[in-house]
């Protein structure tokens, strides 16, 4: 196997296998690990407080347990890290941090206090006004309260770091990552939309150092291969997430690339550039505040179907795939939205419903199929 | 002479086509994918047909099943097949609901007969065949009898869950509470006249409108599909092979002009 594909094939099966990323990552960096749940954190502060800060997204099915505290019309994400938490696989964590961003994270904070007695879990309480200075105030102070309960935490362990580096460790990442994603739409026959997906998924499994340096390294081989000319269907995606290996399998099955992003789990996670002006915890403070155009942020002007629209524009692709996570509200509001918005630009939009533990995908097929039929 | 196939959940559905794009079989058999009735189906059209599988150019497969069909020469989604099928018919034709064994599809056409829009039901069983094959079920009789049934239901029995296991129950709630067996019919059909009624509202109805699929056999169901949607539906003669019927289609302008479109 060449270099790239060793590169590749690393950061790949890194994301495919969480738990056996989170083992070799405890081990390579010494520290202890605090869970993140979805979706956005500022992840910054744990780094800084000698923590190895670990994605929590789900990705389990056969529930058993997770219905003591959630309804069966709960997202699958939060029903797989419930069945997770309740089955032990969290024990290894020193915590967890909850942000508030949908009504189901609100409550499923409050259901792992119960639930878990014995790890702390810190509800992270980001505004949803985000464009009056009470919110900076607000998030600053929230900032407080979490190096706080990560301080109390510390043991010999922990190997804290001035924030300052943590935010350079983690602004350099971001970079590499707007370096990946812009690259890749030169290379869809080398990067499938199944691992594009894993490879970025790998980050947070990983030291955010440590992924970088592999990252630098794939993208550095990456861009020494001549472009490459992709006979198939060019899609930008959006979304909560798209992480299911079955539709993954079918995108690539039906020659189907995944050219940009508008995930949450995904590039949403580095897109939004820090600030310029102001101190560190500012600027992580603000890139949380400026976020833009994922379902569960307050805006009232609705600049999601805009935004799409120019990336589709940008790249010339072919449509827009809405990856709707079962049983999200905001996504389901959000979703009429975004493709009016596309269809006054004229850009055809395909809306497919992303459910973490479901295999049959054969009436998913169909559709996926039938609007390819239909428009390419 | 070209085949057209459609694998369905429920039924296997066969259709051959002559060199003049004359059909000259068709067959139905009631069992889906995985089971012997694609070949039972096969067999029955090449005979009707007069002809050998050998004198078949060009296959086309389409269904729920079609994946897992390895002789055909192509492979088209039932969404394509059904509007290919239909087209073949009737030209006039804009929007077309299709209620299967385990899909319920609407789909709209242009003026040129092209798809324009479609929605389908994801997993849920909703609106589809099966809810009427569990409704059929609880009421102890087969999906025919469940038509004539639900005719002669004078005060249909509303029944609001539009998941197939809670309406389930809510039927069986009916039944012990006394209702009528022909209101508690008539209120399965209003109901996934609703659902499906629905659906088409989502990529809006424009006549005229032809139901194709299983579901179409039963007449109640298209009476109360026509009321909901306020449209007269047409159901083409033997509405379960246009499926096939589009596949077969396909198969002819595959194999002479190596395209797809147009319809």
């Amino acid at each position: 196997m060449d270099r790239l594909s060793t590169l590749i094939q690393d950061l790949y099966e890194a994301g495919r296998h969480p738990k056996s990323t989170i083992e070799a990552s405890l081990k390579y960096t010494g520290k202890s690990a605090v869970g993140c749940f979805p979706l956005f954190l500022p992840e910054e502060l744990i780094y800084a407080s000698g923590f190895l800060p670990i994605g929590l997204w789900g990705g389990i099915s056969g529930f058993q347990l997770a219905d003591r505290y959630l309804q069966s019309f709960a997202c699958s994400i939060m029903r797989a890290n419930m069945e997770l938490a309740l089955n032990g696989s969290y024990h290894f964590l020193k915590a967890i941090l909850v942000p508030s961003q949908c009504d189901t994270l609100k409550c499923v904070c409050e259901n792992l206090k119960v639930a878990l007695p014995a790890i702390p879990i810190i509800g992270v309480t980001i505004p949803n006004n985000r464009t009056i200075q009470a919110a900076h105030q607000q998030l600053l102070c929230e900032f407080d309260y979490i190096t706080e309960s990560l301080r109390k935490l510390q043991d010999p362990s922990a190997k804290p770091i001035p924030i300052e580096e943590a935010f350079e460790v983690y602004q350099k990442y971001r970079n590499c990552m707007m370096d990946f994603i812009t690259t890749v739409p030169r290379y869809l026959n080398t990067i499938t939309a199944k691992m594009r997906h894993y490879i970025i998924k790998a980050a947070f499994f990983m030291d955010k150092a440590d992924y970088t340096r592999k990252m630098e390294a794939l993208l550095i081989e990456l861009k020494k291969q001549p472009e490459e000319t992709f006979h198939g269907t060019r899609l930008i995606a959006t979304g909560i997430m798209i992480d299911s290996e079955p539709v993954l399998d079918l995108l690539t099955d039906l020659k189907i690339a995944v050219v940009d992003d508008l995930l949450c789990q995904e590039s949403m996670q580095f897109r939004t550039p820090p600030r310029e002006k102001g101190s560190v915890l500012s600027k992580i403070a603000y890139r949380l505040l400026d976020l833009q155009a994922a379902s569960v942020l307050y805006e009232p002007m609705k600049p999601r179907g805009n935004l799409l629209g120019d990336i589709v524009e940008t790249h010339h692709v072919d449509a827009v795939l809405f990856c709707l996570m079962k049983f999200c509200d905001p996504e389901a509001f959000d979703q009429p939205l975004v493709k009016k918005d596309l269809k006054d630009r004229g850009i055809k939009m395909l809306s497919i419903e992303i459910d973490q533990h479901v295999d049959s995908i054969e009436q998913l097929r169909t559709r996926i199929q039938g609007f390819l039929e239909m428009n390419l | 002479m070209f085949l057209g196939i459609d694998i369905g959940s429920s039924s296997s559905k066969v259709v051959i086509l002559s060199q003049d794009q004359k059909i000259l079989a068709s067959h139905v058999v009631n069992l889906g994918t995985g089971t012997r009735g694609v070949q039972q189906a096969l067999n029955q059209a090449l005979q009707k047909a007069g002809i050998r599988k050998e004198d078949l150019l060009f296959t086309v497969v389409t269904g729920y099943g079609r994946m897992n069909y390895s002789d055909a020469d192509k492979q088209i989604t039932e969404i394509s097949c059904h509007a290919k099928g239909v087209q073949f018919l009737e030209n006039d034709v804009r929007t077309i609901i299709d209620i299967g064994g385990q899909d319920t599809k609407v789909i709209r056409l242009d003026s040129d007969g092209l798809i324009e829009n479609f929605v389908m039901n994801d997993k849920c069983a909703a609106g589809t065949g099966r809810f009427l094959e569990v409704m059929a079920r609880v009421l102890d009789c087969n999906i025919s009898a469940l038509s004539d049934l639900a005719k002669n239901g004078q005060n249909p029995v509303p029944i609001s869950n539009m998941c197939t296991v809670f309406a389930e129950s809510e039927v069986i709630s009916h039944l012990s509470s006394s209702a009528a067996v022909e209101d508690v019919a008539a209120g399965a059909i209003l109901s996934i006249a609703a659902r499906v009624a629905g659906m088409a509202g989502r990529v809006g109805i424009q006549p005229s409108v032809m139901m194709t699929g299983g579901g179409a056999l039963n007449q109640s169901l298209v009476d109360a599909l026509s009321e909901k949607i306020c449209f007269q539906i047409r159901v083409p003669e033997n509405p379960q092979v246009i499926g096939a019927l589009g596949a077969a289609v396909f198969a002819y302008g595959i194999y002479h002009n190596g395209k797809m479109k147009p319809a």
